[in-house]
């Protein structure tokens, strides 16, 4: 604004040169005798029109089209105070329009455009199994994943990368004196953080000579929100953690722009993956059935994508065959060597956000751009209006000479403020908007971290959007004011020209197109509500109302294995002591949760070979009361069965179905295959239950769901997984 | 330059300027030292016995033209009746200035001279 204040000084100064030629020019004439009115009066008249000489002399700056922008702009400003009403209505129009359609880009922005703040992120790929179905043993994540010894033969050849990493998301729980939380852990290979090209702001991230077998644990890189959150700020290198009630030495943190690899989801503290044994109960180092590192690497320069997943295809055989150890399960060790591996750009990260969020974003940005254009219409025929009621002044204008483009400049002016005006309020309402929106997807044990931030394109969006918004509302009034023939508007007599019949034709476009704009609205809307109510309808198989999921880590308990199942039972015996709890069970796959186990069944005393795969649970008595699921015929599991009682369980309509087994099953017997932790086993059948949904409410209800019974003796599997066991208990 | 449409002068006996010659006008005033707007005016006024008027309304558009293209400057000063007023400096570029316009105005006028001169001496018998 400096040089405004330069013009304003150079008017006073100009203002003030006249005034001293006037001052002389009177001294003059009242010293040659006239008597000082005479004089005062003589002097005007030969002077002639004093603001007429300042506007001319003012010409010669050059800055004659930036005063009048200022005229127009304060003009424009005075008849939009002078009418609140039309200010307001347009002003709330348009920000809701700009606001809707900012905040839906901002969150498409962070989900889907913003590459990884990494080091040229177009050149990372990562690692695919192509047919992950066939692969046994346990899937720790919904991420591409591979076993330790997939990832380490891999480690070895990279031929076509430039460097490798491997990743997976976990979660510590971190002694900070006192209370126990879960903090957000990343298992880290080596060279990692080298392969991101992220270093650190303080102290070292992890090198390869950090990631070696029997590493305890050499140190923890930690973010800097975790940082500021944790130290404060403070200098954190040599602090100690307690992770997993094991001391660990900070040695280095990330910069803030760095969240990790998982758009969507930020890590707190990173360990080098070969300190999993020492952290965790069960190696899953040297494992071939453990499926839970995702493999990132930095294309080589000479190489492409496409390249990388052909030679990929060929080494396959050999990566597969020298990873297998004798605890595969032998039905499946042929489809184990027939896996290939594949690799696909990741230079956005990959995000569990994206997969499932991104068609919704765009469509939800292809009606809130709707719903602009609607806007725009909306405001379109209000200036139209107002500029109608605004004819004879402007045909006042026209005749005593003023020029056609400043009339249209006036009314453009007025537009371009309602616009900016709107734009601000687009802005607030954006923040306002994202941080709901993101609200909404957010969970409590899995915080969505979005990186938001007002960048130079989402800017350039809203400047854009309102400046689009500007021309298409304001342009078409200004023009049709300005084509109005004076004295056509004065012979109306003062009824303005709208009802001509030469008129209507804007105002009808206007009129047709707002009405076509909302009917595709009101469909897509009309659709939109239609599957969100399939979706809000879509029966899971169960009663979600009043359902509360606790996550619970009994491992610095330090219990022994043979007590588990005792300690378990009476945990929840007391939960359902507790007054207003009608139930409560375990599970170690709680339904929907993206968590899942497989394994392959078949009919005991029929070939192997007619194996049908299977959804498994591991579930406690009243598993079925707390959710609601009708057991169909047979009975729950009770406290008779027991690790020393033959292994029974209850299987869904659909495994019935699969398996071929009849109308009255009860009482058969099927066998599961053999898994790492347990031989081949013998089931009896005890009862039936209707088919739930089992990982996802959106894929078709669990065509094969079992749920087996460790009724509670905390056998392997219910300790066994990496995330806390979780308990289902129905309040009401 | 903007040229005043006025048609009745209110002194009979002025004339109005020629167009393109108030610059020069103006420069040459000021090589007999700095000046302010209505000095200006005046000297050419009383220089040309009273003949020339400059319209105010060319005067200072033309004083802040020239001083934008730096062939003037000017300072606030006080006047010998102590009143603050800004005075305008020809500078070495003004001078180069008038004198090609100076040189352009003689030949001008001498072409002129002659077209009007030789119609006299024709009408002669």
């Amino acid at each position: 604004m400096i040089w405004w204040r330069i013009f304003a000084r150079r008017r006073a100064d100009l203002d003030e040169e006249i005034e001293a030629h006037l001052r002389m020019a009177v001294r003059d004439r009242v010293e040659r005798g006239e008597s000082r009115e005479q004089a005062r009066a003589a002097v005007a008249k030969e002077f002639g029109n004093v603001p007429l000489v300042k506007d001319v002399t003012r010409a010669t700056w050059g800055w004659e089209s930036l005063e009048r922008m200022a005229q127009d702009l304060k003009y424009a400003f005075r008849r939009l105070i002078k009418s609140p009403g039309f200010t307001i209505a347009a002003v709330a129009t348009l920000a809701l329009g700009i606001g809707a359609n900012t905040a839906i880009f901002e969150l498409l922005d962070a989900v889907l455009l913003q590459s990884l703040p990494v080091k040229n992120p177009q050149q990372l790929a990562q690692v695919r199994v192509v047919d992950m179905d066939k692969a046994r043993g346990g899937v720790f994540s919904g991420y591409p994943v591979v076993t330790n010894l997939i990832w380490e033969k891999m480690r070895e050849d990279h031929q076509g990368f430039s460097a490798i990493a491997a990743w997976r998301d976990t979660q510590f729980s971190r002694d900070s004196g006192g209370d126990a939380r879960f903090v957000n852990g990343l298992w880290v290979s080596g060279d990692f953080f080298k392969v991101l090209g992220v270093s650190a702001i303080q102290g070292r991230v992890f090198t390869a000579d950090d990631d070696r077998r029997g590493c305890g644990l050499p140190g923890a890189v930690i973010s800097y929100g975790f940082w500021q959150q944790e130290f404060g700020g403070a200098p954190a290198l040599g602090r100690k953690l307690i992770l997993n009630d094991k001391p660990v030495e900070v040695i280095g943190v990330t910069p803030a722009s760095f969240f990790g690899v998982d758009v969507g989801h930020s890590f707190d503290v990173a360990v080098p993956v070969c300190s999993q044994p020492f952290l965790e109960r069960r190696n899953l180092l040297d494992s071939s059935t453990k499926w839970w590192l995702s493999v990132i690497g930095r294309l080589d320069p000479a190489w492409s994508v496409q390249l990388v997943a052909a030679h990929l295809g060929t080494t396959s055989p050999g990566i597969f065959e020298s990873t297998l150890r004798p605890e595969y399960p032998v039905e499946s060790v042929r489809d184990y060597l027939a896996m290939k591996l594949t690799a696909e750009p990741s230079a956005a990260g990959v995000s569990m956000l994206r997969d499932t969020y991104s068609d919704p974003l765009k469509f939800l940005l292809g009606i809130s751009a709707l719903v602009l254009l609607i806007t725009c219409a909306n405001l379109a025929s209000l200036m139209l209006a107002r500029t109608s009621a605004r004819e004879r002044e402007m045909a006042v204008r026209l005749a005593i000479g003023s020029g056609r483009s400043r009339l249209i400049w006036q009314v453009l002016s007025e537009s371009l403020m309602l616009s900016l005006a709107g734009a601000s309020g687009g802005a607030v309402l954006a923040r306002v908007l994202s941080r709901g929106l993101v609200t909404y997807l957010n969970a409590k044990d899995n915080p969505v971290a979005l990186d938001f931030k007002l960048d130079w394109r989402l800017f350039a969006f809203l400047l854009a959007a309102s400046a689009v918004a500007c021309l298409l509302f304001g342009l078409a009034p200004a023009l049709r004011a300005s084509r109005t023939a004076p004295g056509a508007v004065m012979k109306s007599g003062g009824h303005g020209m709208t009802a001509d019949r030469g008129r209507l034709g804007l105002r009808g476009v206007l009129v047709v197109s707002q009405m076509a704009l909302s009917l595709v609205l009101l469909f897509s809307a009309l659709l939109f509500t239609q599957s969100l109510r399939n979706l809000l309808t879509e029966d899971p198989g169960f009663h979600t109302d009043g359902v509360l999921i606790a996550g619970l880590d009994f491992t610095r308990l330090q219990i022994p294995p043979e007590r588990r199942g005792a300690f378990q039972r009476e945990l929840l015996d007391r939960m359902r002591a507790i007054p207003g709890v009608d139930s409560a069970a375990d599970t170690n796959v709680v339904p929907l949760s993206g968590v899942g186990w497989g394994n392959t069944v078949w009919i005991d005393g029929h070939d192997s070979t007619q194996r049908e795969n299977s959804n498994f649970s591991a579930v406690s008595q009243d598993y079925f009361k707390t959710l609601s699921i009708p057991i169909l015929a047979g009975r729950d599991f009770n406290n008779r069965d027991t690790p020393q009682s033959p292994r029974v369980a209850i299987v869904n309509e659909a495994l019935i179905k699969k398996l071929g087994l009849g109308p009255n099953p009860i009482g058969m017997r099927f066998r599961r295959e053999a898994t790492p932790s347990s031989p081949e086993e013998v089931n009896e059948i005890v009862g039936v239950v209707i088919d739930t949904k089992y990982r996802s409410i959106r894929r078709s209800a669990g065509a094969d769901c079992l749920s087996r019974l460790v009724t509670g003796q905390g056998r392997g599997e219910l300790n066994a997984c990496p995330r806390p066991v979780e308990i289902a208990d129905g309040c009401n | 330059m903007k040229k005043s449409e006025e048609k009745t002068s209110p002194y009979q006996n002025r004339i109005e300027l020629l167009q393109g010659t108030l610059d020069m006008l103006i420069l040459q005033t000021l090589q007999w030292g700095t000046q302010h707007g209505y000095g200006i005016s005046q000297a050419i006024r009383t220089r040309s016995g009273e003949i020339l008027q400059v319209e105010t309304g060319s005067l200072y558009p033309a004083l802040h033209r020239l001083e934008r293209q730096g062939w003037v400057r000017s300072e606030w000063k006080l006047t010998e009746s102590n009143q603050r007023a800004k005075y305008y400096r020809i500078t070495p570029t003004g001078k180069k200035q008038l004198a090609s316009d100076h040189g352009r105005w003689q030949q001008m006028v001498e072409a002129i001279g002659a077209i009007m001169g030789g119609q006299l001496e024709q009408g002669e018998p």
